[in-house]
């Protein structure tokens, strides 16, 4: 040999790496150049690497199982038992039918374990544990009634006999849609929660362990083989995963990585993860690894396989375009790690349940923290190098950036979020002030109603109809108090609650603003009157009610209004001048056109055509009715027509005639308005048209805007 | 450990019947042999494979007679799983040339 060992070594990991014969031949054709010797002795020993492993294989002879097996023919006695035939063949042993003769008659399964282990120690643990096994009643799990040995030396276990097919067989044969099978597995999961309250736990659930046969056509699950795999396999401080030489007990297809490991700390939720992985196959009809590859593998590579690799939503296996709860709730029962699995079968049950009552899961893709998490873990090394890297290169200026900004940004939206937050308590208290205010006028008690009402500012008036009347109801108290003050501010309210609460064209709704201009005058707050104005000219811009357009004219025009204003109220005046000239509809009612003759007066005088609104307001003092609020306001305006004219004389005419019943009524008690009585609105307007026309007598003159 | 298998192992077949030669150089099939033939028959080459490179034999007595895990051996050893692997793979392929060299 032309070179030391450890070159030798070297150089044979290398070519072992390459994963054709091809490569490897190429490899070393390269790497040894000249040195034929080398290059054939390490062609020899990579040839040698498959074959080598058998001879290292220390499970036991396949020949040697089934050859002990054929002692037990047919007819052949084992202790109470009598065998009638051999039904089936499991991972683990051979399975008879088999009859007892005593205590009772009756027909049994019979499962003979093949491997060569300590009988007694499985005898043993199997008494431990048939305590445990006695308590289980349940339908959808078969008795185990007793355990032996048979003369060979092999232990054996006694069960209930279970006529049925493998769950996924069932499935499959009977064609079950997706609603069935995950009802049969519900029913297989509450058997499993049952066993697991009688600390039970099963540790080899897999399709074939579940049979299902018809009871009267229903199909009914039953969960056979408790209590075996703990005691054929570890007690305390064994190996419970294993033989002693170590291999799989069955297919690992459907254990837990924790329990492929070899772990002696197996739980309850090593089970979740097996019925997880069985409600995988039933979804996807087929197990979540491929059996034949894990039949291939190593021990060690199963292991890893498990622990590491996550297998494909069932629903993408089966065909689907999308993945959906249901893969979560398979994903979240197989997690690798058990603390992320159900903690009980039957909370898996009730998530299948919500499933299939389409109400959302508590199984969720896991985040993105939680899959970064497993990458890192998988690939430990790397990430460890390229995160020192990483993190040179960026060094203390981009995290000191990162947190700056991370923090700056959390503190803008800490601020958003507390405002968003006082928001909402303030509203919630204003509605709950409103309430009460509300309880209060249906008591009477109007002075407390107007106390509660007072806290609330006039720009967060809670929208609502309840509000709105409420509002209404404490103005007009204060208007027959003679508080004009407040019922201009109440009234307001209402009428702000009511526009955005009811978006109709609706008379209801303007008279509140007809009864808030009318009050703010009054108290000659013309601010709060500018602001109701413009809301009231673009709340009802385009109405069509004309009683709507009446109140908003006079309401708009009981101050001298700017030209814009003026113009922005043609549409409504237009409507007037139809109405008054309709003998239909509103237009049949005399006073209301009387009113309306009045408002176009009003608006031609405002707008300085003091021929127009004389024509107007003599047509409107025509109508037969006699409304003395009506009657005082035309001849107000008239006076103020003639005083602009500079004849005084008449004007003070004018004023005389209706002056001394306007001050009467406004010293008199106001009323809401009844069949007999003026609305006190009607008054104060009047009142206000009054004040105007005397002030244009002695006044500097009001010039007519050009 | 190893001295136990391969006394049980001498034991028994010794016992059973006399030891005879079932592995057949064509086509390296060990499947007819027993457990404790394998078990006698690599202590033996074990002896050579330790002159030579001890670091193979090291391995091959932790892991087929000790049976401890690749990942066990390399957390005791402070390497990878895959280096473990790795030696293992050359250790078993050497061991058999060995053998066949020894025929």
């Amino acid at each position: 040999m032309s070179s030391e060992p450890s070159i030798r070594n070297v150089l044979f990991y290398a070519a072992a790496c390459l994963p054709t014969p091809e490569e490897r031949k190429v490899f070393l054709e390269h790497v040894c150049g000249g040195d034929d010797d080398l290059r054939e002795h390490l062609g020899k020993l990579l040839a040698l690497e498959s074959a080598a492993a058998p001879l290292f294989d220390l499970r036991p002879e396949k020949t040697d199982g089934t050859a002990a097996f054929t002692e037990e023919a047919n007819g052949t006695r084992i202790g109470r038992y009598r065998l009638i035939k051999r039904v089936g063949e499991g991972g683990c042993g051979v399975v008879y039918l088999a009859e007892q003769q005593e205590p009772v008659q009756r027909k049994v399964a019979l499962k003979v374990i093949r491997l060569g282990m300590d009988t007694e120690s499985v005898i043993a643990r199997f008494e431990a544990e048939r305590q445990a096994l006695a308590l289980m009643d349940h339908p959808n799990i078969a008795r185990v009634f007793d355990a032996g040995a048979t003369e060979s030396g092999r232990p054996y276990f006694v069960m209930e006999l279970v006529d049925g097919e493998r769950i996924t067989d069932f499935c499959q044969a009977a064609g079950l849609n997706l609603r069935q099978r995950l009802d049969l597995f519900m029913q297989v999961c509450h058997a499993i929660q049952h066993a697991h309250q009688k600390g039970v736990i099963h540790r080899d659930i897999k399709p074939s362990n579940v049979l299902v046969r018809r009871h009267d056509g229903i199909p009914v699950p039953k969960v056979i083989d408790f209590g075996i795999a703990k005691a054929a396999t570890g007690g305390p401080g064994e190996n419970a995963t294993f033989t002693t030489l170590d291999q799989f007990l069955g297919t690992p297809a459907y254990m837990s990585p924790e329990q492929a490991e070899g772990g002696v700390d197996v739980d309850t939720r090593s089970d979740i993860y097996s019925l997880g992985a069985m409600l995988y196959e039933l979804i996807a009809g087929r197990p979540p690894f491929d059996p034949k590859r894990l039949k291939e593998a190593s021990v060690e590579e199963t292991r890893r396989i498990l622990r590491e690799e996550e297998p494909p939503p069932p629903s993408i296996v089966a065909g689907h375009h999308k993945v959906g709860d249901l893969d979560w709730i398979v994903m979240k029962a197989m997690a690798k790690e058990r603390t992320r699995r159900y903690d009980t079968a039957v909370g898996l049950a009730t998530e299948v349940l919500r499933y299939l009552n389409d109400e959302p899961v508590s199984a969720r893709p896991p985040s993105r923290g939680y899959r970064l998490g497993k990458l890192v873990k998988r690939n430990k090394g790397i990430f460890a190098a390229v995160s020192i890297a990483v993190f040179g290169l960026w060094g203390g200026l981009g995290t000191a950036t990162w947190l700056f900004l991370r923090e700056k940004t959390a503190r803008q939206e800490q601020a958003r979020l507390h405002q968003i937050a006082d928001q909402a308590r303030e509203k919630a208290e204003f509605r709950e002030r409103v309430a009460q205010a509300a309880v209060q006028v249906g008591r009477g008690i109007l002075g407390e109603a107007d106390r509660l009402l007072g806290t609330i500012p006039i720009d967060r008036v809670p929208v609502s109809l309840e509000a709105a009347n409420c509002y209404r109801k404490v103005a007009e108290w204060h208007v027959l108090g003679g508080r004009f003050e407040q019922a201009a501010e109440r009234y307001s309210s209402a009428a702000y609650a009511f526009s955005n609460v009811d978006d109709s064209d609706s008379n209801t709704i303007s008279i509140d603003v007809l009864a808030a201009a009318t009050s703010l005058c009054y108290v000659e707050d013309l601010a709060a009157y500018d602001r109701i104005r413009s809301f009231a000219i673009q709340r009802f811009a385009g109405t069509r009610h004309p009683q709507v357009a009446e109140q908003v004219l006079k309401a708009s025009l009981l101050k001298p209004a700017p030209e814009s204003v003026s113009r922005e109220l043609d549409g409504m005046a237009e409507l007037l001048e139809q109405t008054v000239n309709s003998e239909a509809g509103w237009g049949r009612a005399l006073r209301f056109r009387a009113w309306c003759c009045f408002a176009l007066g009003l608006k031609a005088f405002r707008e300085g055509s003091d021929d127009l609104a004389t024509l107007w307001l003599q047509r409107c003092s025509a109508y037969p009715e006699v409304y003395e609020p009506r009657i005082a306001s035309s001849r107000f305006i008239l006076a103020m027509i003639e005083s602009r004219k500079g004849h005084s004389v008449e004007a003070r005419d004018l004023i005389e005639a209706s002056r001394a019943s306007v001050e009467r009524a406004m010293q008199a008690k106001l009323s809401l308005g009844g069949p007999d009585e003026a609305i006190w609105l009607d008054w104060v307007d009047a009142k206000l048209f009054l004040d105007q026309a005397i002030a244009s007598l002695d006044g500097p003159r009001d010039p007519a805007p050009k | 450990m190893r001295r136990i298998l391969v006394q049980r192992a001498r034991a028994k077949s010794s016992l059973k019947r006399s030891r005879k030669e079932t592995v057949d150089i064509d086509t390296l099939d060990f499947a007819d042999t027993s457990v404790d033939d394998r078990v006698l028959l690599v202590d033996e080459m074990m002896v050579r494979l330790e002159k030579e490179h001890s670091e193979s034999a090291a391995l091959i007595s932790l892991r087929f007679f000790g049976g401890l895990t690749s990942k066990e051996i390399a957390a005791m050893e402070g390497v990878t799983e895959r280096t473990i692997e790795r030696r293992w793979a050359y250790a078993k392929a050497r061991l058999l040339q060995i053998y066949l060299e020894e025929l």
